[in-house]
Protein backbone atom coordinates (compact mmCIF):
# COMPACT_ATOMS: atom_id res chain seq x y z
CA UNK A 1 0.00 0.00 0.00
CA UNK A 2 1.60 3.59 -1.04
CA UNK A 3 1.17 6.23 1.31
CA UNK A 4 -1.40 7.91 -0.44
CA UNK A 5 -3.70 4.79 -0.44
CA UNK A 6 -2.89 4.65 3.34
CA UNK A 7 -4.06 8.68 3.65
CA UNK A 8 -6.90 7.33 2.17
CA UNK A 9 -8.02 4.13 4.21
CA UNK A 10 -7.64 7.03 7.04
CA UNK A 11 -9.72 9.58 6.10
CA UNK A 12 -12.67 6.98 4.71
CA UNK A 13 -12.23 5.59 8.42
CA UNK A 14 -12.57 8.96 9.89
CA UNK A 15 -15.49 9.91 8.23
CA UNK A 16 -17.01 6.69 9.44
CA UNK A 17 -15.99 7.43 12.60
CA UNK A 18 -17.33 11.06 12.65
CA UNK A 19 -20.90 10.13 10.94
CA UNK A 20 -21.58 7.65 13.97
CA UNK A 21 -24.50 8.69 16.14
CA UNK A 22 -23.10 6.96 19.32
CA UNK A 23 -19.79 9.47 19.30
CA UNK A 24 -22.16 12.34 18.61
CA UNK A 25 -21.75 11.97 14.54
CA UNK A 26 -25.56 12.88 13.94
CA UNK A 27 -24.56 16.99 14.99
CA UNK A 28 -24.30 19.13 12.39
CA UNK A 29 -20.34 20.39 12.76
CA UNK A 30 -19.69 16.41 12.81
CA UNK A 31 -21.87 15.79 9.45
CA UNK A 32 -20.44 18.50 7.86
CA UNK A 33 -16.62 16.90 8.79
CA UNK A 34 -17.52 13.83 7.66
CA UNK A 35 -18.70 15.17 4.22
CA UNK A 36 -15.22 16.89 3.78
CA UNK A 37 -13.75 13.61 4.84
CA UNK A 38 -15.39 12.02 2.25
CA UNK A 39 -14.07 14.32 -0.60
CA UNK A 40 -10.83 14.79 0.90
CA UNK A 41 -10.19 10.96 0.48
CA UNK A 42 -11.93 10.99 -3.43
CA UNK A 43 -9.60 13.81 -4.09
CA UNK A 44 -6.78 12.12 -2.64
CA UNK A 45 -7.61 8.74 -4.59
CA UNK A 46 -8.12 10.87 -8.23
CA UNK A 47 -4.95 12.79 -7.24
CA UNK A 48 -2.70 9.74 -6.98
CA UNK A 49 -4.46 8.32 -10.52
CA UNK A 50 -3.52 11.35 -11.97
CA UNK A 51 0.02 11.62 -10.38
CA UNK A 52 0.57 8.40 -12.14
CA UNK A 53 -0.65 9.83 -15.47
CA UNK A 54 1.38 12.59 -15.55
CA UNK A 55 4.50 10.83 -14.42
CA UNK A 56 3.81 8.44 -17.09
CA UNK A 57 3.67 10.73 -19.54
CA UNK A 58 6.42 12.85 -18.24
CA UNK A 59 8.33 10.07 -19.01
CA UNK A 60 7.16 9.66 -22.74
CA UNK A 61 8.07 13.21 -23.22
CA UNK A 62 11.65 12.56 -21.92
CA UNK A 63 11.54 9.46 -24.55
CA UNK A 64 10.49 11.89 -27.22
CA UNK A 65 13.78 13.89 -26.18
CA UNK A 66 16.31 11.08 -26.17
CA UNK A 67 14.75 9.71 -29.48
CA UNK A 68 15.18 13.51 -30.79
CA UNK A 69 12.26 13.63 -32.36
CA UNK A 70 8.42 15.31 -32.13
CA UNK A 71 4.71 14.09 -32.04
CA UNK A 72 3.91 11.66 -34.89
CA UNK A 73 0.13 12.34 -36.42
CA UNK A 74 -1.05 8.78 -34.84
CA UNK A 75 0.07 10.59 -31.22
CA UNK A 76 -1.81 14.06 -31.82
CA UNK A 77 -4.59 11.31 -33.16
CA UNK A 78 -4.78 9.31 -29.89
CA UNK A 79 -4.42 12.14 -27.55
CA UNK A 80 -7.13 14.52 -28.96
CA UNK A 81 -9.59 10.95 -29.00
CA UNK A 82 -8.38 10.59 -25.01
CA UNK A 83 -8.89 14.51 -25.19
CA UNK A 84 -12.58 14.77 -26.48
CA UNK A 85 -14.22 11.45 -24.87
CA UNK A 86 -13.26 13.42 -21.40
CA UNK A 87 -14.56 16.68 -22.68
CA UNK A 88 -17.94 15.20 -24.02
CA UNK A 89 -18.22 13.38 -20.54
CA UNK A 90 -17.57 17.08 -19.13
CA UNK A 91 -19.94 18.70 -21.32
CA UNK A 92 -22.59 16.50 -20.34
CA UNK A 93 -22.60 16.48 -16.72
CA UNK A 94 -22.56 20.25 -16.71
CA UNK A 95 -25.46 20.26 -19.24
CA UNK A 96 -27.11 18.07 -16.64
CA UNK A 97 -25.88 20.37 -13.51
CA UNK A 98 -26.86 24.06 -15.83
CA UNK A 99 -30.56 22.07 -16.15
CA UNK A 100 -30.74 21.24 -12.72
CA UNK A 101 -29.89 25.04 -11.26
CA UNK A 102 -32.18 26.64 -13.70
CA UNK A 103 -35.24 24.58 -11.72
CA UNK A 104 -33.39 24.91 -8.12
CA UNK A 105 -33.91 28.41 -9.24
CA UNK A 106 -37.31 28.70 -10.79
CA UNK A 107 -38.42 26.77 -7.44
CA UNK A 108 -36.64 29.69 -5.21
CA UNK A 109 -38.68 32.14 -7.48
CA UNK A 110 -41.41 30.40 -6.89
CA UNK A 111 -41.27 29.97 -3.26
CA UNK A 112 -40.36 33.62 -2.68
CA UNK A 113 -44.56 34.00 -3.09
CA UNK A 114 -46.56 33.91 -0.60
CA UNK A 115 -48.88 31.36 -0.90
CA UNK A 116 -51.91 33.83 -1.26
CA UNK A 117 -50.25 35.99 -4.00
CA UNK A 118 -49.83 31.93 -6.20
CA UNK A 119 -51.92 31.53 -8.96
CA UNK A 120 -53.23 28.51 -10.02
CA UNK A 121 -50.99 27.92 -12.61
CA UNK A 122 -47.53 28.80 -10.15
CA UNK A 123 -48.89 26.69 -7.84
CA UNK A 124 -49.29 23.76 -10.14
CA UNK A 125 -45.42 24.26 -11.76
CA UNK A 126 -44.24 24.76 -7.85
CA UNK A 127 -45.39 21.10 -6.87
CA UNK A 128 -44.12 19.88 -10.48
CA UNK A 129 -40.74 21.65 -9.64
CA UNK A 130 -40.69 19.86 -5.66
CA UNK A 131 -41.74 16.75 -7.31
CA UNK A 132 -38.97 16.97 -10.54
CA UNK A 133 -35.71 18.04 -7.75
CA UNK A 134 -36.80 15.29 -5.31
CA UNK A 135 -36.14 12.79 -7.60
CA UNK B 1 -8.64 24.92 18.81
CA UNK B 2 -11.46 22.58 17.96
CA UNK B 3 -9.23 18.62 17.40
CA UNK B 4 -11.83 18.10 14.35
CA UNK B 5 -10.43 21.25 12.99
CA UNK B 6 -7.13 21.10 13.12
CA UNK B 7 -7.17 17.35 12.18
CA UNK B 8 -9.06 18.74 8.71
CA UNK B 9 -6.45 21.74 8.52
CA UNK B 10 -4.15 19.43 8.54
CA UNK B 11 -5.15 17.16 5.72
CA UNK B 12 -5.76 20.17 3.81
CA UNK B 13 -2.22 21.07 4.24
CA UNK B 14 -1.17 17.42 3.45
CA UNK B 15 -3.10 17.71 0.43
CA UNK B 16 -1.64 20.68 -1.13
CA UNK B 17 1.99 19.09 -0.17
CA UNK B 18 1.62 16.09 -2.22
CA UNK B 19 -0.15 18.70 -5.05
CA UNK B 20 3.37 20.43 -5.00
CA UNK B 21 5.34 17.47 -4.85
CA UNK B 22 3.07 15.98 -8.09
CA UNK B 23 3.91 18.88 -10.32
CA UNK B 24 7.56 19.38 -9.71
CA UNK B 25 7.69 15.36 -10.33
CA UNK B 26 6.08 14.96 -13.40
CA UNK B 27 5.78 17.83 -15.33
CA UNK B 28 6.15 16.61 -18.94
CA UNK B 29 6.20 20.37 -20.20
CA UNK B 30 9.42 20.88 -18.70
CA UNK B 31 11.37 18.34 -20.04
CA UNK B 32 10.27 19.01 -23.63
CA UNK B 33 12.88 20.89 -25.62
CA UNK B 34 11.50 21.66 -28.90
CA UNK B 35 8.55 23.96 -29.45
CA UNK B 36 6.54 20.77 -31.15
CA UNK B 37 7.56 18.39 -28.18
CA UNK B 38 6.41 21.20 -25.70
CA UNK B 39 2.63 21.65 -27.42
CA UNK B 40 2.32 17.93 -27.47
CA UNK B 41 3.42 17.46 -23.49
CA UNK B 42 0.73 20.87 -23.24
CA UNK B 43 -1.61 19.28 -24.42
CA UNK B 44 -1.20 15.73 -23.00
CA UNK B 45 -0.76 17.39 -19.46
CA UNK B 46 -4.30 19.15 -20.51
CA UNK B 47 -5.70 15.98 -21.52
CA UNK B 48 -4.90 13.98 -18.22
CA UNK B 49 -6.46 16.73 -15.89
CA UNK B 50 -9.40 16.84 -18.14
CA UNK B 51 -9.86 12.94 -17.47
CA UNK B 52 -9.41 13.18 -14.18
CA UNK B 53 -12.20 16.10 -14.14
CA UNK B 54 -14.00 13.95 -16.12
CA UNK B 55 -13.98 11.05 -13.46
CA UNK B 56 -14.66 13.27 -10.70
CA UNK B 57 -18.23 15.02 -12.54
CA UNK B 58 -19.11 11.30 -13.28
CA UNK B 59 -18.69 10.52 -9.81
CA UNK B 60 -21.92 12.01 -8.44
CA UNK B 61 -20.01 13.52 -5.17
CA UNK B 62 -19.84 16.95 -6.43
CA UNK B 63 -22.58 19.81 -6.23
CA UNK B 64 -23.81 21.56 -9.20
CA UNK B 65 -21.99 24.78 -8.95
CA UNK B 66 -18.45 22.82 -8.83
CA UNK B 67 -19.47 20.48 -12.19
CA UNK B 68 -20.47 24.31 -13.84
CA UNK B 69 -17.23 25.74 -13.14
CA UNK B 70 -15.14 22.62 -13.82
CA UNK B 71 -17.39 22.49 -17.20
CA UNK B 72 -16.55 25.79 -18.35
CA UNK B 73 -12.75 25.60 -17.12
CA UNK B 74 -12.58 22.82 -19.54
CA UNK B 75 -14.31 24.59 -22.68
CA UNK B 76 -11.99 27.83 -22.42
CA UNK B 77 -9.14 24.98 -22.02
CA UNK B 78 -10.00 22.86 -25.29
CA UNK B 79 -10.24 25.97 -27.34
CA UNK B 80 -7.02 27.12 -27.13
CA UNK B 81 -5.91 23.74 -26.95
CA UNK B 82 -7.62 21.80 -30.21
CA UNK B 83 -6.18 24.41 -32.51
CA UNK B 84 -2.40 23.70 -31.24
CA UNK B 85 -2.30 20.64 -32.88
CA UNK B 86 -2.83 21.76 -36.36
CA UNK B 87 -0.34 24.44 -35.80
CA UNK B 88 2.25 21.90 -34.59
CA UNK B 89 1.91 19.66 -37.53
CA UNK B 90 2.27 22.75 -39.60
CA UNK B 91 5.33 23.62 -37.75
CA UNK B 92 6.79 19.93 -38.14
CA UNK B 93 6.40 20.43 -42.03
CA UNK B 94 8.38 23.51 -41.93
CA UNK B 95 10.95 22.45 -39.65
CA UNK B 96 11.78 19.50 -42.43
CA UNK B 97 11.87 22.08 -45.59
CA UNK B 98 14.04 24.54 -43.23
CA UNK B 99 16.63 21.58 -42.15
CA UNK B 100 16.25 20.62 -46.06
CA UNK B 101 17.80 24.33 -47.25
CA UNK B 102 14.29 25.45 -48.30
CA UNK B 103 13.87 28.96 -49.29
CA UNK B 104 12.37 31.38 -46.96
CA UNK B 105 12.17 28.37 -44.18
CA UNK B 106 13.97 29.75 -41.52
CA UNK B 107 11.74 33.04 -41.14
CA UNK B 108 8.74 31.07 -42.11
CA UNK B 109 9.92 28.41 -39.19
CA UNK B 110 11.02 31.17 -36.42
CA UNK B 111 7.00 32.51 -37.19
CA UNK B 112 5.16 29.70 -37.04
CA UNK B 113 7.35 28.42 -34.01
CA UNK B 114 6.44 31.40 -32.00
CA UNK B 115 2.78 31.25 -33.11
CA UNK B 116 2.86 27.56 -31.30
CA UNK B 117 4.61 28.90 -28.30
CA UNK B 118 2.37 31.61 -27.73
CA UNK B 119 -0.38 29.26 -27.75
CA UNK B 120 1.30 27.18 -25.37
CA UNK B 121 2.27 30.04 -23.13
CA UNK B 122 -1.81 30.65 -23.28
CA UNK B 123 -3.03 27.00 -22.57
CA UNK B 124 -0.59 26.33 -19.53
CA UNK B 125 -2.82 29.08 -17.10
CA UNK B 126 -5.94 27.65 -18.75
CA UNK B 127 -4.95 23.61 -17.75
CA UNK B 128 -4.15 25.44 -14.11
CA UNK B 129 -7.52 26.81 -13.79
CA UNK B 130 -9.03 23.46 -14.49
CA UNK B 131 -6.75 21.71 -12.29
CA UNK B 132 -8.24 24.36 -9.81
CA UNK B 133 -11.26 23.68 -10.70
CA UNK B 134 -11.23 20.13 -10.39
CA UNK B 135 -9.44 20.43 -6.54
CA UNK B 136 -11.46 23.43 -5.04
CA UNK B 137 -13.07 21.10 -2.86
CA UNK B 138 -10.26 20.93 -1.18
CA UNK B 139 -10.40 24.24 0.60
Amino acid sequence: MTPLQLIMVALNGLSVLVNNPAIGGSNLKFQEASELLSILSLLITRGEEGYEDLKAFAEEIQKMVDENRGPTPTEWKTMRARSDVAHETIQKARRAAEARQELADELDALEAISEEDLTEEQSARLGELTSQLAE
Amino acid sequence: MNPMRSLIRLQVLLVIALALQACGAANAVARAETTEQRAYAAYGEFTIVEEQAAKLVSSGQLDDRTVMAIGRADEAAKKVADPMIELTLEVTAIRSEYEEGGKDAESRFISAANELNGWVERLLPLVVNLQSATRREEQ
